[in-house]
């Protein structure tokens, strides 16, 4: 399947004034059949929290390829076994145990980090949103706030719906960093079903999500995304789409409504570039 | 031609964050003549200044309770709304009921923000006092100290003149402050600029909070 990919990660107005660095991070991995998302976003409290979002991108992508790879490239068994079996049974995958692992590895990623540069552990705490995307299937694990919203077309119509919500602390100005003791608990899960089909995928960080994702209810607000999924889905293929998604975080209408670092990737499929 | 911007809309049904504040003022006896005048203008000073930072207006709510007697004299209100009354003294210094009032105020309005879905910031309690509890208040410091250990409340305490500092210091793990003469403008001012940055705060920002240089002695 053709997925297109648009991402960006912006520093927030508030941080331009202080003199903060963008704490926000972004990374995108295409490979074989999937397409691997990585978002973080590095706590305004902790110092390093801009490193920590890094590492926490890298080294879950990291993981998730070499995981991947070994089970499908490098095990000719398997791949056998696989092919024989395609038609009848289905090969099952534990995604879940996969995206658990990738969260554990990335955290201890941080604390050699932490030990390297002889800091403290939670100098460098972020959030995850880590996102699997293979065909129409998808997986992911979440830690904190920010939110993924998924496009899907149900009964030959798209609904927008969010997949994982922000997840708060007791108070406004809390949430849980991977970097927390009690991370585990704050795992959360979510993945594809069979009767909607996905169509696009936001993954974002809490700058957008204010913007557009109701707190309470956690319900998606469509009257962003759909237009957002539009334009870019009349992009031509000869686009620098990376360049558009800045552009959109950079115009007046987000900048005016959150002074946060933003992030935003929209991963969709490419069925409509003819429309343009 | 593709259009330079999505024709997009911000999700404008989230309501603001709230931060509760409540003030419990001393206005027993001991704090007739200059003390309440001065604590009055301090309140004035407050009200105004919160009402200039248009977001901590929106988002910091403040509840007064006074003791002499005491009584809920101002129930939470929008800072936008805030006008403090001139408050005269009398009675004596029952702090530990209070306390208690306060802290049951919070609790009560932090369940209200929550069943209709507004986030909160923690809620902060101010006490200003010149004397020493004439009643039973080692209930409520142990409530306190337990409230503010599971981040359920910020308790800050201030002493005015010959307050009982030792005592003031056993209601909370933060050390109370001495004010310096009777400067509760300058203090006042400090609790406004120190709820804006509460109320300016993003996720998981420890708010560093502004000097407190200009009103509390340093022992």
């Amino acid at each position: 399947m053709n997925w297109r990919i648009a991402r960006a990660s912006l520093q927030g107005t508030s941080h331009v004034a202080g003199d903060v660095p963008c704490q926000d991070y972004n990374k995108v991995m295409q490979f074989n059949d999937y397409m691997i998302i990585a978002v973080a976003d590095g706590l305004g409290s902790a110092s390093k929290s801009d490193v920590g979002a890094n590492i926490a991108c890298s080294a879950g992508i990291d993981y998730i390829c070499d995981e991947l790879s070994n089970v499908q490239l490098q095990n000719p068994l398997f791949r056998r076994i696989k092919k024989l079996f395609r038609r009848s049974v289905p090969v099952p995958f534990d995604y879940k145990k996969l995206l658990t692992k990738a969260v554990k590895y990335a955290r201890d990623q941080i604390f050699l980090q932490a030990l390297l540069e002889n800091s403290q552990d939670k100098d460098y705490a972020c959030t995850m949103l880590l996102t699997i995307i293979k065909n129409s299937e998808f997986y992911l694990v979440h830690v904190g706030d920010g939110a993924v919203v998924g496009a899907f077309e149900s009964e030959n119509q798209e609904i927008i719906e969010t997949i994982s919500g922000p997840d708060n602390g007791e108070y406004a100005n809390s949430t849980t960093p991977i970097t927390s003791p009690y991370y585990a608990e704050h795992l959360r899960y979510a993945c594809s079903s069979g009767d909607k089909k996905l169509q696009g995928i936001f993954v974002f960080t809490d700058g957008i999500q204010n913007l557009c994702i109701n707190h309470q209810t956690k319900q998606a607000f469509s009257g962003f995304f759909t237009p957002i999924l539009q334009w870019f889905r009349e992009f031509t293929i000869d686009v620098d789409l990376d360049d558009k998604c800045m552009q959109l975080l950079n115009s007046p209408r987000i900048r005016e409504n959150s002074d946060d670092d933003l992030t935003l990737v929209v991963c969709y499929q490419n069925n409509q570039a003819h429309n343009s | 031609m593709q259009s330079n911007l999505p024709d997009f809309q911000i999700d404008t049904s989230n309501p603001d964050p709230r931060c509760a504040c409540v003030l419990v003022l001393d206005t027993s006896g001991s704090m007739s003549g200059t003390p309440i005048a001065q604590l009055n203008q301090g309140m004035v000073a407050l009200s105004q200044d919160l009402k200039r930072d248009k977001l901590a207006s929106a988002r910091v709510e403040i509840a007064v309770v006074t003791f002499g007697p005491v009584r809920l004299a101002q129930d939470f209100v929008s800072a936008n709304d805030f006008e403090p009354e001139q408050y005269v003294t009398e009675g004596v210094t029952p702090m530990g009921e209070a306390l208690t009032l306060a802290l049951d105020l919070v609790a009560q309005r932090k369940h209200l923000y929550r069943s209709v879905g507004i986030p909160v910031y923690r809620p902060w309690i101010f006490l200003v006092t010149d004397g020493a509890p004439t009643d039973e208040w080692q209930a409520v410091a142990a409530r306190i100290k337990q409230e503010e250990a599971n981040k359920k409340v910020s308790f800050f305490s201030v002493g005015v003149d010959n307050a009982d500092m030792d005592m003031l210091g056993q209601l909370s793990s933060r050390p109370p402050q001495k004010l310096i003469g009777y400067s509760f403008i300058e203090m006042f001012q400090w609790l406004s600029a120190s709820l804006s940055s509460v109320s300016h705060s993003r996720i998981d920002e420890q708010v560093r909070l502004p000097g407190t240089l200009g009103w509390s002695q340093i022992d």
